[in-house]
């Protein structure tokens, strides 16, 4: 089984204010998340859990300290080595979607794909269309430009489930959501860490979805905090 | 990798800058191949047009008002030579065939041109493709853009100096001078020429002597047309053509007939002088088509550089899916590619249909039959652009390729 456990040390990230003054956005001086486990990020907003999530995920290089997947020092991974990484063992959903307006349904869903291969295999597809159906979203062929926010949330779970991966990061997965869907995407995001054994971090602020978590870390400031 | 998708997606996004941008590129480019095409086209039109005349021979005065005159029917009064030259050309031994060309008078503003039979048979080569060649000094045989059709009677008009005439139409001031004694009769027509005596109405150059009351060059009236002339009666004449009976010879006729009184030239001499000159107008305006294309393709480039500034979240979306930063930079370049590639072929369309309905326009004005292709220069050109246009998107494809998703994600 693989190991999806990660090890953040002595990690900063810094960023620079409207005058160019540096100050911190993110300080985590040991941080260990075993692997298959369901991990809260709690905090205000602003407070940087978005930020954490960017850098698990590879997408922010920290201004110090390192990141480990297992026995992958993402710290030490070139842009390009990092994309791939990202690519094969990253489903993120972002808290403002972050679709392809131009795209449809379906093709938003399968465009990661396109970054590796020319086309999607019949078996990478029939996925795409059973993860679009399960979150019940009709007509794959509809624009993105066209959707609620409710189902671009939808489209965009669909599209960090489709490759199958090993971490799933999720940044407000059902802030757009009324009760009935935010309660099916939440039991889709667990059923799916739970099959492949894959870490699942969530960052929210609802309490139905931290209550479901096996560990739940605050953020406040920029302090990464294990919550009582 | 399929960089398609995302290529076809951001098209989509930007339609009408991509729609404004393959126009504006369209049209800097249609300008440098309209422009070579054209100018390439009227040389090869009006070459072959001259193929007729080997050696003119006419008074001293203006070799290119001789020859625009002479081949390509522009009217213009020319001064005469003497008629008895042509006895003297009919007895040369290095003379294969020799035709005077009478200009002056019109109908329905087709000039009306005197000569002889062997010069209206191009020296044997034509037939006419209806009725028959004229046989009497009232019948006129057309050329096969004239609207007359065979058994029409005609009466010339003079023409005066500066009118200018629409073929096919009778103004006022050709009613208004009709040698209204002269009646002719159409009688044959010839095939096509594609030159300007498609529009042309060829009589017996007697019949322009009469008409003009110079007699009829010839002892006793209503005899044989054509050569041989009497020597004491025959008229002048505005210029002669001269088919020599060898290549060699044709150079010993010029020289021989460049003195005493008369000018002896090879239309394609003249007509070097003439390209020469449109070839550096041509030069020039090719180069301020491609300094044109420049600016617009800098222009472009600008406005895409603005275009990906503005795009650079559209891109971060990708690497945050773990796209790499040469997928990145391959769906920008290959959209930058293929918009201004749709722009320079769309140009090579545009030139192309532009040097066509030019060269429509010039034929029904001149009867100057061209046929525009684009040549070697003009696909060079467009080869060159689109170089230009794929090392444009190249920059971009680097700019896109550049700075921290996560950045761009928050902004």
């Amino acid at each position: 089984m693989t190991d999806n456990s990660a090890t953040l040390e002595g990690l900063t990230v810094l960023r620079r204010d409207s005058n160019g003054k540096l100050f911190s956005t993110l300080s985590v001086p040991h941080l260990s998340i075993p692997s298959g486990a369901c991990i809260g990020i709690a905090g205000p907003s602003g407070a940087g859990k978005s930020t954490l999530l960017d850098v698990l995920a590879g997408l922010l290089v920290p201004t110090t300290g390192s990141v480990t997947w297992g026995t992958t020092p993402l710290s030490n991974f070139t842009d390009r080595e990092r994309a791939i990484w990202r690519r094969q063992n990253v489903g993120q959903v972002f808290q403002d979607f972050l679709l392809i307006p131009e795209l449809s349904i379906l093709a938003n869903v399968v465009l990661p794909i396109s970054f590796a291969r020319l086309w999607a295999t019949t078996d990478q597809r029939q996925r795409a269309l059973d993860v679009i159906a399960s979150l019940g979203l009709k007509d794959a062929g509809r624009h993105a430009a066209v959707l609620s926010r409710g189902e671009q949330q939808r489209v965009a779970l669909a599209r960090a489930l489709v490759m199958n991966p090993s971490i799933i990061l999720a940044d407000e997965p059902t802030a757009s959501l009324d009760q009935v869907s935010a309660s099916l995407v939440t039991d889709l995001l667990f059923d799916e860490a739970r099959q492949r054994h894959a870490t699942l971090i969530i960052a929210s602020h609802e309490s139905a979805i931290l209550s479901r978590m096996d560990l739940v870390y605050r953020i406040v400031g920029g302090e990464v905090q294990e919550a009582a | 990798m399929n960089p398609f998708p995302m290529v076809l997606a951001d098209l989509r996004a930007m339609r009408w800058g991509a729609f404004f941008t393959i126009v504006l590129i369209g049209i800097a480019v249609a300008i440098g191949v309209a422009v070579g095409s054209q100018e390439r086209a009227m040389r090869q039109a009006s070459a072959r047009a001259s193929d007729d005349f080997p050696l003119i021979i006419g008074a001293p005065s203006s070799q290119a008002q001789l020859v625009l005159t002479a081949v390509y029917l522009q009217p213009e009064a020319l001064p005469l030579i003497e008629g008895r030259l042509l006895n003297t050309l009919a007895q040369d031994p290095r003379v294969s065939g020799a035709a005077p060309l009478a200009y002056g008078d019109i109908v329905n503003g087709y000039p009306v041109v005197g000569t002889t039979e062997n010069f209206v048979t191009r020296w044997g080569r034509l037939k006419p493709t209806e009725g028959r060649l004229f046989g009497q000094e009232n019948e006129a045989v057309i050329g096969s853009a004239v609207k007359l059709v065979i058994g029409d009677t005609i009466t010339p008009s003079h023409g005066v100096a500066g009118h200018t005439t629409t073929a096919g139409e009778a103004d006022e001031e050709e009613a208004g001078n009709r040698h209204e004694h002269t009646k002719l009769t159409v009688v044959g027509r010839l095939p096509r020429l594609n030159s300007s005596w498609d529009r042309a109405i060829l009589v017996p150059v007697e019949s322009v002597w009469e008409t003009h009351g110079l007699g009829n060059g010839h002892l006793v009236d209503g005899g044989k047309l054509g050569p041989p002339f009497d020597a004491e009666k025959v008229p002048g004449v505005p210029a002669i053509v001269v088919k020599p009976a060898q290549v060699f010879q044709a150079y010993q006729l010029r020289s021989t007939y460049r003195q005493n009184g008369t000018m002896a030239l090879f239309p394609a001499e003249v007509l070097v002088l003439l390209y020469q000159a449109m070839g550096n107008v041509k030069e020039w305006l090719v180069f301020a088509a491609v300094i044109n294309n420049l600016v617009v393709f800098l222009a472009i480039v600008l406005l895409l550089v603005n275009l990906i500034g503005l795009r650079r979240r559209r891109y971060a979306i990708l690497s945050a899916l773990g796209a790499t930063r040469s997928y990145i930079a391959l769906v920008v370049g290959l959209g930058a590619t293929m918009l201004m590639t749709a722009g320079c072929a769309f140009g090579l369309a545009l030139g192309w249909g532009g040097s066509l309905l030019v060269s429509k326009i010039i034929a029904g004005q001149t009867g100057l039959a061209m046929n525009p292709q684009p040549g070697l220069d003009e696909l060079g050109l467009v080869g060159l652009m689109i170089g230009i246009g794929a090392i444009c998107a190249l920059f971009l494809a680097f700019l896109a390729s550049r700075g921290e998703p996560s950045e761009a994600l928050r902004s």
